[in-house]
C-alpha cells in the first residue's frame, strides 16, 4: 500500500489545502454520482461499511516484514464497493487513522487522493481485465498490484509536487529515496495482491452476486 | 478456452509477482531493517518526530497510534456494520 508516512508541518499550509480540496471534490463527486442512482444500492452501502471497518482494523497493524509494514485492502475496497463508494471509505480511514494517531491530520487529504487513485485503478483493472483473465483470483492479484503501483507513483508525485519543509536535499534525491520506499512497497504489494486474490475468489464461490458483473 | 486463459491468468500473476519479490529485496537490502516511518525518515532526511506509539503489540505485530482509541473507533464500526446489515437484511 502507498501512504505518506509523514508528520503534520511536513508540508506548507499552501500544500495541505491544495490537496484537501483535491480530495474534497473527488469525495463530493462520488457521493453526488450515489447520490443520483435512482434507489440506494443497499448491497454496495453495506458491503461498503464492512469494508470501511476491515480496512481500518487491518490497516493499523504493523506487519513485521521488511521492517514494519502496513496493508491497507484499499483495491479491494475498490473491487468490492466500487469506486464511487471506495472515495468515501478511504477518506473515513484516513480520517479515523489520523484521530487515532497514525498519520497527520494535514496529510489526510493527499493520503486520501493516493487511495482514491488505488481504489479507482484496482476497480477498472478488475472489470478491464474480465475478458482477458476469467480467473477470479489472479485477476484481482493482478488488479491490486496495478492499483498499488499507480498508488505509489501518485504518492512520490506528491510528494515532489509539495516539497518538504526544512530538507535541503534535491529532487533528484528525494526521487531516489522515495522509489527505494515505492520498491519496498511493491513487495508489500505482493502479500496485499494473495489476501485479495483469496477474498475476491472466496466470495466469487459463495456469494458471486456480490461481485458485479461477476454473475454466473 | 476458459482453462487456457485461467493458466495464464496464473502465469501471468505468478509472473508478477516474482519480479516484484526480487525488486523489493533489492530495495530492502539498499535501504536496511527499518519500519516504513523510518523509511520516510531517511528518504528525506528529516528528523523523526515519532508517532503516538501503540501499547499493544505481539510477536512482531504491533499497532501504530493509541490502542485504546484503536478498539473504541473499532468496537463502533463493527456495532454499526452489524445495524446497516440487519437494516438492509443482505
Amino acid at each position: 500500500m502507498a501512504h505518506i508516512h509523514l508528520e503534520d508541518g511536513s508540508f506548507s499550509l499552501f500544500y495541505v489545502l491544495v490537496w484537501w480540496t483535491a480530495a474534497i471534490i473527488l469525495v463530493g463527486i462520488a457521493i453526488y454520482l450515489m447520490r443520483s442512482e435512482k434507489r440506494p444500492n443497499r448491497r454496495k452501502i453495506t458491503l461498503a461499511a464492512f469494508c470501511t471497518a476491515a480496512a481500518f482494523a487491518i490497516f493499523q497493524v504493523s506487519i513485521p516484514i521488511f521492517g514494519g509494514v502496513h496493508v491497507n485492502l484499499t483495491p479491494l475496497i475498490g473491487i468490492l464497493a466500487g469506486p464511487a463508494a471506495g472515495s468515501l471509505v478511504v477518506l473515513i480511514i484516513n480520517i479515523l487513522s489520523a484521530a487515532i494517531g497514525h498519520g497527520g491530520w494535514g496529510l489526510i487529504g493527499a493520503n486520501t487522493l493516493v487511495n482514491i487513485v488505488e481504489v479507482f485503478v484496482g476497480y477498472s483493472c478488475f472489470r478491464l481485465l474480465k475478458s482477458m483473465i476469467p480467473n477470479l483470483f489472479s485477476r484481482a492479484g493482478i488488479a491490486t498490484i496495478l492499483g498499488l503501483l499507480c498508488g505509489n507513483i501518485v504518492m512520490i508525485l506528491i510528494i515532489v509536487i509539495s516539497g518538504v519543509q526544512g530538507v535541503n536535499q534535491s529532487t533528484g534525491q528525494i526521487l531516489t529515496g522515495l522509489s527505494l520506499i515505492a520498491a519496498v512497497n511493491m513487495g508489500v504489494a505482493v502479500i496485499e495482491a494473495i489476501i485479495t486474490g483469496l477474498i475476491v475468489s472466496y466470495i466469487g464461490k459463495v456469494r458471486p452476486d456480490l461481485l458485479v458483473g461477476e454473475q454466473p | 478456452m476458459i482453462e487456457l486463459g485461467e493458466k495464464k491468468g496464473i502465469g501471468i500473476f505468478i509472473g508478477i509477482l516474482l519480479f516484484l519479490i526480487i525488486i523489493s529485496l533489492a530495495a530492502y537490502s539498499a535501504t536496511g531493517d527499518i519500519g516504513i516511518e523510518e523509511r520516510f525518515t531517511h528518504a528525506i532526511v528529516i528528523q523523526n518526530w515519532g508517532e503516538v506509539e501503540g501499547g499493544w503489540g505481539w510477536s512482531g505485530f504491533a499497532l501504530e497510534g493509541s490502542s485504546l482509541l484503536y478498539a473504541v473507533i473499532l468496537g463502533i464500526l463493527v456495532v454499526a456494520c452489524y445495524g446497516i446489515y440487519r437494516h438492509f437484511s443482505m
